[in-house]
């Protein structure tokens, strides 16, 4: 018998102790790390999605188009589009009160720009009940408030805007239906007033109202015509992105006072990622 | 005749073995008992922390998608009385009938019957129960755009800062 070439030491309940200690050791560990994994990955999901809005709220800022392959931008123009608080002042009382002159303004822009001519009676209705529009909320927010579907809205986007009544239309920006409804004329009397906007004959106000007093005899326009401005500076404008042609967000920026660009509402329906 | 034999354990060894391991067994048998039940408490514990994360991201989520009011501020309001607390939020949502994304109201309750997320729409109304189990719920306003909620129940508590 060759005892040289044996061992010493119990090792078979050894190697069953170690065994049996790390598998314990193993599996209550492997369950904690499973469990946060899943805690983790959740907050995570939702950090990155922030992260990546954030990225895109800036674009409109910096001016430029986005980087991430697929993403692509359109720039409008909002400042030449009717604010609606033009529709409401305030009376000694401080008490809303909505302005007859412009409830036809608005009914015409409503049926030639989106067709939807029925939305100027909620229009009237909600502006009569709430405060002071300021900067925060879009036409979106609003058109929500109405309960009005996101496919509607959407048609409305393009025609109207909502923001404080500093914010005037800009004649020398605004779309030919935009000038035939606010000062009712007719297609072809609009796209005169425009081009003549545009290269400069009508330069100021008085211009303006020499051109209306030709078609509209007798009709004062001095009172609507405090609403507007003819100074192609831009104070509002939006960034609408794509994704593979698919709307995803819809970022809206304004000009304040200081004459900074600031966000004025952004909206996602979803978010792309890298 | 030759007496060459293979080293491995000798039968006393194999005896001690065993007796050793099942001595162990036996001892391990109750903590490793201990052990299970434990971990099926943590896994329940685990798993309905992961639901009220679950609850909380989603609640994150439609107060992120609220839409505003005339004033800039979300359109938001919270009801807070006895551990009990409501939120209101008026945001866009899809219609499960006609896909139509459209502006739906959502509230939240959050009380003894555990915790609720309503759908109100010109489409009909929806309530899914999200957690069945009793939880204490207190809402405060810890700055001018932030709420802190805190969730509470016998095993843990969770807070989340939410930004308006």
């Amino acid at each position: 018998m060759k005892n040289a070439s044996r061992k010493n030491g119990f090792l078979l309940p050894l190697a069953l102790l170690s065994l049996l200690v790390v598998s314990i050791i193993a599996m209550n560990g492997f369950t904690y790390i499973r469990h946060h994994t899943n805690l983790l990955k959740q907050s995570e999901n939702s950090v990155r999605i922030s992260a990546q809005q954030e990225k895109f709220e800036l674009l409109p800022f910096e001016n430029s188009i986005p980087v991430q392959p697929d993403v692509s931008a359109q720039f409008v123009t909002l400042s030449g589009v009717y604010n609606l608080s033009f529709l409401k002042a305030r009376d000694v009382h401080n008490a809303n009160y909505i302005i007859e002159e412009q409830i036809p303004i608005v009914r015409r822009l409503l049926s030639l720009c989106a067709n939807k001519p029925e939305l100027t009676e909620p229009i009237l209705e909600y502006l009569k009940l709430a405060g002071d529009v300021e900067i925060g909320f879009g036409l979106i927010d609003f058109l929500n408030e109405l309960s009005v579907p996101l496919d509607t809205g959407v048609e409305v986007l393009p025609c109207l805007r909502i923001l404080p009544r500093s914010y005037k239309l800009d004649l020398a920006l605004a779309s030919d239906i935009t000038l035939q409804a606010y000062f009712d004329l007719s297609a072809s009397q609009a796209r005169l007033l425009g081009r003549y906007l545009a290269d400069g004959t009508i330069p100021n106000h008085a211009a303006v109202m020499s051109f209306l007093a030709k078609h509209h005899k007798g009709k004062d326009f001095s009172a609507s015509l405090r609403n507007t401005a003819i100074s192609a500076r831009l104070d509002h404008k939006a960034m609408v992105l794509n994704f593979k042609g698919e709307t995803f967000a819809y970022l809206d920026n304004v000009l304040n006072r200081e004459g900074n660009w600031i966000k004025n509402r952004n909206f996602f329906l979803w978010t792309p990622m890298n | 005749m030759s007496s060459y034999r293979k080293p491995a354990f000798t039968l006393i060894e194999l005896l001690v073995s065993l007796a050793l391991s099942g001595v162990l067994i036996v001892l391990l048998n109750s903590q490793i008992t201990n052990s299970i039940f434990t971990d099926v408490k943590i896994k329940k514990q685990n798993e309905y922390r992961l639901e009220i994360e679950s609850v909380l991201e989603q609640l994150n989520a439609d107060i992120l998608s609220a839409s505003h009011q005339p004033n800039g501020q979300k359109s938001i309001k919270f009801y807070a009385l006895e551990n009990k607390v409501r939120l209101h939020l008026k945001r866009f949502g899809i219609s499960p009938n006609t896909q139509q994304l459209h502006g739906v109201e959502v509230i939240w309750k959050f009380d003894n019957s555990g915790i609720t997320r309503s759908i109100n729409s010109a489409e009909g109304n929806y309530r899914r129960i999200l957690s069945s189990k009793q939880v204490n719920a207190e809402i405060e306003r810890v700055g001018e755009k932030v709420i802190k909620l805190v969730l509470t129940n016998q095993h843990f508590t969770k807070s989340k800062l939410f930004a308006l």
